[in-house]
């Protein structure tokens, strides 16, 4: 047992650290002390027996549930072991791999623990009280889950280019469950959400969890501990990978070298590549801003073509097939939009933290002369803009496929500006909240309600639009005031990153 | 044989053979420098050393028995000095202690090991707040804790000034003097030459050179020209 007690006491000493450091701020404690505020008025009216849609509110947990462990358990290498004192002090030490593994595994399901914030924020904890479910079930289901989503990732990790296969198998097969609760409660109305969810495996098995079911939840539990077990047989090399994709990656960057692992070497000579062909163009206008632009292009293309881009474009022809053939035996054609918004929306809000630090670091930030603001958009539009197209382009294929042509060209403006409106929410979020570990669930918190009401802002507009003039005009304001939303959130992003330290633009600050 | 014994230790990236069947012996109670260019293979080694990068091929023996599984007799410390940012310099020892099982005499020891390394007035500071050379020194303080059979140190001078490399060649003497074997890569020749018995030098991945320092300097009259002749050539 040395190795859990050595990393027990190395987590109580930075919680006690951490707790210490909480208390001596105080805008931290007062954003935490409204967090609690909220959830306990959340749960007090689940508790007043308020009037509820139980079957809706299940359905639509199960669906964000399955999308996060989705997302969870085809999460990156990197995160395997991602603090660089580990390669110094952890991996190297007598602690056994099976015990490093598994106290990774605890420590990133506790952190994901943040997705309970997402849960908690729609639907679980009326759902809960309504149905009847304690929170000890509740929590019980759901860090079940997580663990057996993680121990699932370090598995799939193990078995490299087929292991990647299955992870995005996974994923899909994750999202069609998404979207199978979507078209029922959309599409059937909620006198045949039952019939539907308790039909489908394993839709049914997690929403009998999630209902406290005993075997539903032993199921999991058996699950969880099998992957577990799957995991710990396999620690060594799960630990060898985590170091050569996770750690050596990571302190090459920081380095400034790339030379710890052929990964980070070929990412840095890109890199590196990209930002000298750039600085070399003086007559550019912007002056570092279209340097960072092509680095940030760059490095989508190294990440997402082909294999990635083949799959979201094979996404799209699924789509339309499947909106031809809905509309066929006239299933609504709102569905599919209806879900892509509110997974791109609201899920996207809850999980997608802009991080800027290591980008922050590079030169082309500091050394360059261009105003902090420019540099932030020019950097900022690549990723949002591919993220939106990415997503807009399910509904934008569904609503081709139902022969609604107008709408489909509608829906693409609109889909990309909420794209960097939830963009722009996170990237405001970072700014406020940079590398606070104790502030996670805080950030979480912060980026839904504040994407809540920029989407509520826009929606407003949207219908203002539509008395005005239908649909065209309402899609064009909601658009428009999505984007006055995300330059605003931009322009605020920049005016906080330019307070901090590490960036020192030589000459004007947005 | 008694101490480290690397027989045709090999590691490629892809196509890129980043270590190319290198063997050498650090004995008990003896410091080898690693040395070499950038690029040369130093940190490969240390790493597939310390079981952090798999080896592609060969072996690795401590005492005669694979290094794999003898953890315990180890200590490393990177080139980059990461520590726990939270975590006061004392924890860090706590840490190490229970990692490694010592026994209750620990923090004695640790304390004389802060005290050798300066590091003694900041045993209450967070590791966040070191600097550079200071997070260099508490992480020499975590390997030597256990009193490792085979230390393995990356570039340990990076970082420190001239006060802290003088403490940190003494912990490092002190070391040899109770047995410990000692593998050191570093740039700076004039530390190796004042610190190491014995020299490997390294380039692209192959060994070109292994001796002691009076063989390796014999004929260009200073490690440093010897270095340059054999690394040009």
């Amino acid at each position: 047992m040395s190795g859990y007690s050595a990393l027990l006491y190395l987590e109580w000493r930075t919680l006690l650290a951490q707790l210490r450091l909480l208390l001596r701020a105080r805008g931290r404690l007062v954003i935490w002390a409204l967090v609690l505020a909220y959830f306990a008025f959340i749960v007090s009216r689940g508790r007043a027996g308020m009037p509820h849609l139980p079957d809706a509110a299940a359905l639509y947990a199960v669906a964000l549930w399955l999308l996060s462990l989705g997302l969870a358990s085809i999460g990156g290498r990197r995160c395997l072991l991602a603090r660089p004192a580990d390669l110094a002090l952890v991996v190297p030490s007598a602690i056994p791999p099976d015990r490093i593994v598994v106290w990774t595994l605890a420590r990133q399901a506790l952190s994901q623990l943040r997705l309970l914030v997402v849960v908690a924020v729609f639907w679980v904890p009326q759902m809960a009280a309504s149905g009847g479910v304690g929170w000890g079930t509740l929590l019980y289901a759901v860090g079940l889950s997580l663990i057996a989503a993680m121990a699932l990732r370090y598995v799939l990790l193990d078995l490299g280019r087929w292991g990647s296969l299955a992870r995005w198998l996974l994923l899909a097969a994750f999202a069609a469950l998404a979207l199978l609760t979507a078209l029922a409660l959309l599409g059937d109305g909620l006198a045949g959400v039952s019939q539907l969810a308790t039909s489908i495996w394993p839709l049914s098995l997690a929403l009998q969890a999630l209902l406290g079911q005993g075997l539903a939840l032993l199921a999991f539990g058996l699950a969880a501990v099998l992957l577990v077990a799957a995991m710990v047989a396999l620690a060594p090399r799960i630990v060898r990978l985590g170091v050569d994709w996770g750690l050596l990656p990571l302190l090459a960057r920081t380095r400034g070298a790339g030379r710890y692992s052929a990964a980070a070497l070929r990412q840095e000579r890109l890199t590196a590549r990209v930002g000298r062909r750039a600085l070399r163009r003086r007559d550019w206008p912007g002056r570092g801003d279209l340097a960072l632009c092509g680095v940030e292009l760059a490095r989508l293309y190294r990440t997402l073509w082909p294999r990635t881009a083949s799959l979201i474009a094979l996404l799209w022809v699924f789509a339309g097939v499947a909106g031809a053939l809905a509309a066929e035996r006239g299933v609504p054609w709102q569905i599919v939009p209806a879900f892509v918004a509110y997974v791109m929306v609201l899920s996207g809000a809850a999980v997608s933290s802009v991080q800027l630090q290591a980008v922050l670091a590079t030169p082309l930030w500091s050394q360059t002369p261009g105003a902090l603001g420019r540099k932030l958009l020019a950097w900022f539009l690549p990723g949002a803009l591919t993220g939106g197209v990415g997503w807009t382009g399910v509904a934008v294929g569904w609503l081709l496929g139902a022969h609604q042509t107008l709408l489909a060209l509608w829906s693409l403006p609109l889909g990309l500006a909420l794209m960097l409106m939830v963009r722009g929410i996170g990237l405001v979020g970072w700014s406020f909240l940079p590398n606070a570990v104790d502030q996670r669930v805080v950030a979480v918190w912060l980026r839904l309600l504040l994407t809540v009401v920029a989407a509520a802002l826009a929606g407003a507009c949207g219908v203002a639009g539509y008395a005005l003039g239908g649909v065209g005009p309402a899609v064009a304001v909601a658009a428009l005031s999505a984007l006055g939303e995300a330059y605003l959130c931009l322009r605020l992003a920049a005016l906080r990153i330019g307070r901090m330290d590490f960036v020192r633009p030589s000459e004007g600050r947005a | 044989m008694a101490g480290l014994e690397v027989l045709d230790l090999r590691k490629s990236y892809g196509d890129v053979a980043a270590v190319s069947g290198i063997s050498f012996t650090v004995r008990p109670g003896e410091i080898v420098g690693l040395l070499g260019p950038n690029g040369a293979g130093k940190t490969t080694t240390l790493h597939a050393l310390a079981g952090l990068v798999h080896p592609s091929g060969g072996r690795a023996l401590l005492d005669g028995l694979p290094l794999e599984g003898q953890k315990a007799r180890l200590g490393f410390v990177p080139e980059q000095p990461e520590v726990f940012p939270l975590l006061t310099v004392e924890e860090h020892l706590g840490f190490i202690a229970r990692a490694y099982r010592l026994g209750p005499g620990w923090q004695e020891e640790g304390d004389d090991i802060l005290r050798r390394l300066h590091l003694a007035e900041v045993a209450q500071r967070a590791g966040g707040a070191l600097s550079k050379g200071m997070k260099q020194k508490l992480l020499i303080a975590c390997a030597l804790l256990h009193h490792p059979t085979l230390l393995l140190v990356d570039e340990p001078m990076v970082g420190l000034d001239p006060a802290g490399q003088r403490e940190l060649i003494g912990a490092l003497r002190a070391a040899r003097a109770a047995g410990t074997a000692i593998l050191l890569s570093t740039h700076i020749l004039s530390s190796a030459e004042e610190i190491c018995d014995r020299v490997v030098i390294l380039q692209r991945g192959r060994l070109i050179a292994e001796g002691s320092l009076a063989d390796i300097t014999a004929q260009a009259g200073s490690l440093e020209e010897a270095f340059m002749d054999l690394t040009e050539a």
